[in-house]
Order: structure tokens, then C-alpha cells, then sequence
């Protein structure tokens, strides 16, 4: 393999993952949109929809491998290749995680009360597309601020979070009143999902702040979440 | 002369009819027309199809004479929605300024899924550019959040190269000068039929040769009732047209939310009284809102009015105000009898009823709630609704505003 074919190889690689990126993005998007308009078929072309995510993660796997074989490369090369591979496996759990929303949309049966909640998951799910689209335009843009900026847009997610957590378990009043304790364990988990969608988008900004600056922040490897982002 | 009287109210409201059908027609397609108005060599009353075919037609031989590319960027200058062109490998060679504005920015010599990260766009325009077929699709893009867009993808061949030509339309104001313009005529025909078929029964009975006075002046007083519900339909329909087509004059200006929901509570009291049902009003002094007298007036009566209407006997209805963060919420609260599940999410659309022979019996117009949704709305605020069965409803708004020692922002 030439010089040439190799950075023909990592441009490719390059797009591979803006390409399960965007696959991520609307799986993401189409899950919560599943969950709030209870859209059942919507919800199953997610569930469906994962296969080509999971066989471009496989395929970007391959790519990586193959590349740092064939070349051995070194310096920014090298961390390129480690942080694509990375990448693309947090991706793939981003899109694992929409799926499980997809699941629970299809499971959720609708009560009055559930309405309020589901209203902050909307908005939730509408930070945590922001925080993935910025987490992508960080990679595109190896733009190393921006990744580590995403940590702090992250926050409103936590904060909403905890919020339907404490609602669920001390509810304002009769309007918010939990009936059953099954669509509040639906709503509890969906929360949780979207949460730790935003938290993979954020350690993925962690690699692509390695890639740029070559340091890696022990912060990100951190075992107790609390540690890591103030939980 | 009562036949007279008749005759003229009639005539009145076939007049009502014809004006708001033009203004409804006239209001949906101002902005179409603004819009192609605004590019330059586009005569009005040309059409987006019209201007997509004169770039599409300029694209095509642009890469001949610099005179051609000079009226292309011109063009795409001016273009009222965003356009793209991609190269062979899929990256963005030129753009509209509308695309610039528009979506989540896109560059020039940026691949699209860099850019706009839509794998969808890419693979439509790689198809295009392959079989040299127009392709169209329907993709979710950034624009302030994910919205549908249809796009439109000419391929065209220069010299050796394949070039594409993307067209992208907001889906959302597709619905807005199509569906939603003939769901609009039909719902505007169907509540102007309504009191008209009411007046016309009680003309046929005033009729009547042996119709008692005392009747004859019941079934006058409903005439007159009937019309004035016109009016204030005819009035209202007006109102949303002139805020739907972006005039923004008539929301500069501020307020104290205070002293409106006062006046507004002094004004419903008989209405209340009639109706059993207490209304209060507990904003707090000083809390200043970013939309002039009239509108806060208009937003607050609607709301009260409703819920004093819809709440039922012997329940409260409140008016309340917070400051949060350089916002002011006002909520109006009822303990009555709410809204079901099912309804909730669709009170604030246009002729909107929960309960269709009760809201007519009780004079609304079906208007009230989506008067509110865009006064707010257009003042950058945002309405919630909340409620449930046998406990009550909240309708919440959110302004920009401040107290009064605090700053408006």
C-alpha cells in the first residue's frame, strides 16, 4: 500500500464514520419521536435499522485494523486510527441505546399522568440530538474546544434527569400523581438512556481531544460517573 | 321593515363570507409572493417551480461564460430556499444564501457529510449523479433542531464532470401554502355556515304570519347575537392573518402584567357571576412583560374566558405571575372539570373543539387558544397546557420581561 492509498484510506475512513454518525443521529431522532407520538412502526424501523449500524461499526473495526497493520503508523496517523476506532464504537452504543428507547415506546401505554414527563423527555431528547451533533462537528472539524465544550452542554440533561427522577418519587400535586408503576419505570428508564447518550456523545469528545492535542485526560477513564461529570 | 332588516343582515353576512375567503387567499399567498419578489430578474407573481427551473437552466451552461456564472451567484443570492451544488464526490461547490441562513452551516469545498451529516442526501445524490435522474427524497436536516425537508436533486453533466443541483424545502412550509391553506377555507366555510343557517331559520319563522311580538323580538335578539358572533369571527380570522403574515409592529411595546389581568378580571366579573365561578387574579406588582397593552389584554382574556366557560359551576379560576430568569410566566389555572388526554395536545389548533355542541353553545369562536399560541409565539414566547380529568387545567406563557427594578431583556 502506497502513501497515497493509505490517506486515501483514512478519507474513507473518515467519511465510514460521518456516514454511522448521521445512521446514529436518526436513530436517535426517530426513537424519542417514537416514544413521544407512541408511533409503533416508527419505533420498529429503528429496532430494524440497527443492523446497518452495527455492520458499518464491524466494517470501520476492519478498516482500522487493516490500516495500522498495512502501515504502522505514528504521531497524529496513529491517533487518528485509535480515535476513529473508539468513535465508532461509541456510536454504536449511542445507537444501541435508541433502540432501547424504540423498545420502550412500544411498550409505554399513555396515561394522563405520564404527559408532563414525557413532555421533559421531548426536551431532553432535543439537548441530547444537540449534544450529538456537536459531538460529530467536533470530529469533522477536529475541533478540540468544541469537544471539550460538550461537557457542559451536556449539563441540562443531567439536570432534567434528576428532575423527572425526583418527580417520579415526590410528584407536584394530584396532576403528576403516579398511578402505576409500570409506565413510570418506562419513563425513569427512557430518561436514563437518553442521559447516557449525551454521556457517550461527551466521552467521545474526550478522543477527539486526544486526537487533536495528543494528551489524554485521565478525568474520562474515571470509573465513578460522579467523578467524571459532577453528577 | 322587519323583512328589510332581514334582507340586509342577510346580505351582510353572504358579504362576510366572499371578503374572508379573498383575505384568507390573499394573506397565504403574500409571502410566496414577497419571497420571489425579493430575487433579482423574477417578476412577482412568478412561482418557486419558476425559479428552480431558471437556476437549474443557468447551472447547466454557467460553466460556459463568466456572464452566466455572474447571473447564477445572483440568483442563488436571492433565492428564497436553500440550494446546493455538489461536485462528483459529493461536496458542496456553491450554495444559496438562504442555505447559509437556513441550515446548520454548510460550506463550500465541504463534503455533505461533514456538513449537513445527512447519509440519506449523500447516497440521493450519489444515485442522481450515476443514472443522471432527478431524484427526490424527504430528509431530516439541522435547523434549529431536526425538521423534515424535501429535497430535490437535478443531475447535470459539464465537459466530462457530473455536477448535482439540490433543492431543499422546509416540508413544513410545503403544508403551509398547500394543505393547511384548503383545511383552512374549509374549516372558515364550515363556522361562517353555522350561524348563517341559525339566522336563517329564524328569518323563515319571523315569517310567520302568526308569530306572537313578544317572539318576533326573541328571535331578533338571537339574529343579532348570531351576527355579532360573525363579526367577532370575521375579526378574529383577520387578527391571526395579520400575525401570520410577520407583521410585528402591533407586538412592540411593554406591559405590566398586573393591572392588565385586573381590568381583564373586572371585565369577566358578570360573566363569572353568571357562571358561579370565582375568578382571582394574584400577580404580584411589577412584573413587566415584553408585549404592549392590547395584546397582553387579548391573550389574558382569552384565557380567563375560556376557563371561566369550560370549568364548570362553583370551581376557581386564577390568574398567576412569576419571574424566572429574565422571563415572566403567567399561568391561569381552573380546578374544574379539565381535558382529556386525548384533546390536550390539540387546543391550540385552529377550530380546535373538545366538546363541539357545548363550545358553540357557549359563543366561542374555535379561535381563542391559537390567538394566544401565535400572540406569544410571535413575541418569542412559548405556551404549555397541563391538565387532568376531574382536577383541572393550567395554560402557562412564557414572555420575555423583567420586574420593574430588574432590567427587560
Amino acid at each position: 500500500m502506497t502513501r497515497q492509498s493509505f490517506h486515501e484510506g483514512l478519507k474513507q475512513l473518515n467519511e465510514e464514520i460521518l456516514r454511522e454518525a448521521s445512521l446514529v443521529v436518526e436513530a436517535v431522532d426517530l426513537s424519542t419521536q417514537a416514544l413521544l407520538k407512541s408511533d409503533r412502526s416508527l419505533a420498529n424501523s429503528v429496532i430494524a435499522g440497527d443492523d446497518d449500524i452495527n455492520e458499518l461499526t464491524l466494517r470501520i473495526e476492519g478498516n482500522c485494523l487493516a490500516l495500522q497493520a498495512q502501515q504502522q503508523p505514528v504521531a497524529r496517523d496513529l491517533r487518528l486510527l485509535h480515535t476513529c476506532l473508539l468513535v465508532s464504537l461509541h456510536l454504536e452504543r449511542v445507537g444501541d441505546l435508541a433502540v432501547n428507547i424504540a423498545k420502550i415506546a412500544k411498550r409505554l401505554e399513555r396515561t394522563e399522568a405520564a404527559e408532563p414527563y414525557l413532555e421533559l423527555l421531548g426536551k431532553m431528547s432535543a439537548q441530547a440530538l444537540e449534544v450529538l451533533r456537536q459531538g460529530i462537528k467536533a470530529f469533522a472539524d477536529r475541533d478540540a474546544r468544541l469537544a471539550n465544550s460538550l461537557v457542559e452542554i451536556d449539563e441540562p440533561i443531567d439536570e432534567m434527569y434528576k428532575e423527572i427522577l425526583t418527580r417520579l418519587l415526590h410528584p407536584k400535586g394530584e396532576l403528576e400523581a403516579v398511578e402505576s408503576t409500570e409506565w413510570a419505570t418506562h419513563i425513569a428508564l427512557a430518561s436514563r438512556y437518553i442521559e447516557r447518550i449525551a454521556d457517550q456523545v461527551v466521552d467521545m469528545g474526550a478522543r477527539i481531544d486526544f486526537l487533536v492535542t495528543g494528551k489524554l485526560d485521565g478525568r474520562y477513564f474515571d470509573n465513578e460517573p460522579d467523578k467524571r461529570f459532577g453528577e | 321593515m322587519t323583512a328589510g332588516v332581514i334582507i340586509l343582515i342577510l346580505a351582510s353576512a353572504v358579504l362576510l363570507v366572499l371578503v374572508t375567503a379573498a383575505v384568507t387567499s390573499f394573506v397565504f399567498r403574500r409571502r410566496e409572493r414577497a419571497c420571489i419578489a425579493a430575487m433579482p430578474g423574477m417578476e412577482a407573481g412568478g412561482s418557486i417551480e419558476a425559479v428552480k427551473a431558471l437556476i437549474a437552466g443557468l447551472a447547466e451552461q454557467a460553466s460556459n461564460t463568466n456572464a452566466l456564472s455572474t447571473r447564477l451567484d445572483q440568483l442563488l443570492a436571492g433565492c428564497p430556499l436553500p440550494v446546493l451544488f455538489l461536485d462528483e464526490s459529493c461536496t458542496i461547490t456553491a450554495l444559496s444564501n438562504r442555505a447559509e441562513e437556513e441550515l446548520d452551516q454548510p460550506r463550500r469545498r465541504r463534503s455533505l457529510l461533514e456538513t449537513l451529516g445527512s447519509h440519506e442526501l449523500e447516497a440521493a445524490a450519489s444515485e442522481a449523479m450515476a443514472t443522471m435522474t432527478p431524484v427526490e427524497i424527504t430528509v431530516r436536516l439541522y435547523a434549529g433542531g431536526r425538521r423534515p425537508y424535501r429535497a430535490q436533486l437535478l443531475p447535470f453533466a459539464n465537459e466530462k464532470r457530473s455536477e448535482c443541483l439540490v433543492f431543499l424545502q422546509d416540508t413544513a412550509q410545503i403544508t403551509d401554502y398547500g394543505a393547511l391553506r384548503s383545511q383552512f377555507a374549509a374549516n372558515v366555510s364550515h363556522e361562517l355556515r353555522t350561524p348563517l343557517a341559525g339566522i336563517r331559520a329564524l328569518v323563515e319563522s319571523l315569517n310567520e304570519p302568526e308569530i306572537k311580538p313578544e317572539e318576533s323580538r326573541r328571535f331578533l335578539e338571537r339574529i343579532d347575537l348570531e351576527t355579532a358572533r360573525l363579526g367577532q369571527l370575521i375579526d378574529e380570522i383577520l387578527f391571526l392573518s395579520t400575525l401570520e403574515a410577520g407583521d410585528t409592529n402591533m407586538l412592540e411595546g411593554k406591559s405590566e402584567a398586573g393591572p392588565v389581568a385586573n381590568s381583564i378580571v373586572g371585565k369577566l366579573k358578570p360573566l363569572a357571576a353568571e357562571r358561579d365561578v370565582v375568578l382571582k387574579n394574584s400577580i404580584p406588582d411589577g412584573l413587566d412583560v415584553l408585549l404592549p397593552e392590547r395584546m397582553l389584554a387579548t391573550v389574558l382574556n382569552n384565557l380567563a374566558e375560556n376557563a371561566l366557560k369550560y370549568s364548570g359551576q362553583g370551581s376557581h379560576v386564577e390568574i398567576e405571575g412569576s419571574s424566572e430568569a429574565g422571563r415572566i410566566k403567567i399561568t391561569v389555572r381552573d380546578d374544574g372539570i379539565g381535558i382529556d388526554a386525548e384533546h390536550l395536545p390539540h387546543i391550540f389548533e385552529r377550530f380546535y373543539r373538545v366538546d363541539k355542541s357545548r363550545s358553540r353553545r357557549m359563543g366561542g369562536t374555535g379561535l381563542g387558544l391559537s390567538i394566544v399560541k401565535h400572540v406569544v409565539e410571535s413575541a418569542g414566547g412559548e405556551v404549555a397546557a397541563r391538565s387532568r380529568e376531574g382536577y383541572g387545567t393550567e395554560i402557562s406563557f412564557m414572555l420575555p420581561g423583567g420586574t420593574t427594578s430588574g432590567t427587560i431583556t
